[in-house]
């Protein structure tokens, strides 16, 4: 390739910055080179006269549909294992949302169940999540799954430990406190990255991961911070609220709603 | 459709397979990069065609192309988009027949 050569391509390929990135990180070597072997059989001049309009309609379908979650017709039902996922992040959003009827009113145990009930949910609905997104961008959606379940996974180890260790701990009652911090901040931190994957991959309801990231980030910027009967205190309990609501969706979705086609072996 | 036809029964490349379109639609259809791709990534998506496993020998073609082949089900889904092409043509013999002749 002769160096004149090399710059029609490194042009095409900066041109195809306009499609979206997971498409890219997908495509761009395959079409770079498709572009190269129709210059060298067609002509420099005819390989560009097409392509402006090739690009443009192709990315523009690609932008609308990375904003149609599901735009096969051929889908398949959710799988028994999609179900049950679902189901447990619908549950966990409900603990969140249990909260609400007053921590006063539930027993220790109650309470610690009711976090660990959570963080298992929320695991279930990533992974499930991460199944359908690594479609859309294997990178980008391993990156949004794995600090969500490490966050919530260690969450869970903290309250398992705390409940395991000798004596008598009222709701919320946890030692060391540094700890807790850090298992709090990787929870949140690690939730409202996985609706920013989420949001950004467009494979999920994007209302629903937009309100996993607004309650994630209010609940972390609540965290130590519980200013008693204060707007402040409002604030971040319905941010609490919106991120249980976020998982029931995400769950419910996960749950309820059809999945593309995997590839067939051929017969 | 027309790039499930265009694979056939092969392992085709992005390169072959917009060239088999442009032979088959005797030229009426010409596929850029971008249409090519996208569509692939559809096919894909929906478990009609898949990436062959077998890579190009580096001394014959270019490590980066990637072969395409259909599936089982983009194979069935084929016979029976052809079966009903088929029956539609026959449907419309008779009288398309008739409006070819001289009134």
């Amino acid at each position: 390739m002769t160096a004149r050569a090399g710059g029609h391509e490194r042009i095409y390929r900066g041109l195809l910055r306009l499609y979206p990135a997971n498409y890219r990180e997908r495509y761009s070597e395959q079409m770079v080179q498709l572009f190269a072997d129709q210059r060298r059989d067609t002509g420099a001049a005819r390989a560009w006269l097409k392509t402006p309009v090739d690009l443009v309609t192709s990315a523009a379908s690609e932008h609308l549909r990375r904003n149609r979650p599901v735009a096969h017709s051929l889908t398949l039902q959710p799988t028994p294992a999609s179900r049950v996922s679902g189901l447990l992040g619908l549950i966990a959003g409900a603990m969140l949302l249990v909260g609400f009827l007053g921590t006063e009113a539930l027993t220790p145990d109650l309470f610690n169940l009711r976090l660990v009930v959570f963080t298992l949910g929320a695991i279930a609905v990533v992974i499930a999540a991460h199944q359908r997104q690594a479609r859309a961008g294997r990178r980008l959606a391993l990156s949004g799954a794995i600090p969500a379940i490490v966050g919530n996974a260690l969450y869970l180890v903290l309250v398992i430990r705390a409940v395991s260790a000798p004596g008598q701990i009222g709701p919320g009652d946890y030692q060391p406190v540094w700890l807790w911090i850090v298992g709090g901040a990787a929870l949140w931190l690690g939730d409202a990255w996985f609706g920013l994957v989420t949001l950004r991959l467009g494979v999920l309801n994007r209302a629903s991961a937009f309100a996993l990231v607004v309650g994630s980030l209010l609940a972390l910027a609540g965290m130590g911070n519980f200013l008693r009967g204060s707007p402040v205190e409002t604030i971040i309990l319905g941010g609490i609220a919106v991120h249980g609501l976020a998982w029931i969706l995400l769950g419910l979705e996960i749950a309820l709603r059809r999945r593309p086609a995997p590839p067939v072996a051929p017969a | 459709m027309l790039i499930m036809l265009a694979i056939g029964p092969e392992e085709r490349h992005g390169y072959a397979i917009m060239r088999e379109v442009a032979r088959i639609t005797e030229g009426a259809t010409k596929l850029g990069p971008g249409g090519v791709y996208t569509t692939i990534r559809r096919l894909l998506e929906d478990g009609l065609i898949e990436e062959s496993e077998e890579r190009p020998d580096p001394d014959l073609d270019d490590q980066r192309r990637r072969y395409y082949k259909l599936t089982g089900t983009g194979r069935a889904v084929v016979a029976s988009e052809a079966r009903r092409m088929e029956s539609l043509i026959a449907a419309a013999r008779p009288w398309a027949l008739e409006l070819r002749q001289p009134a």
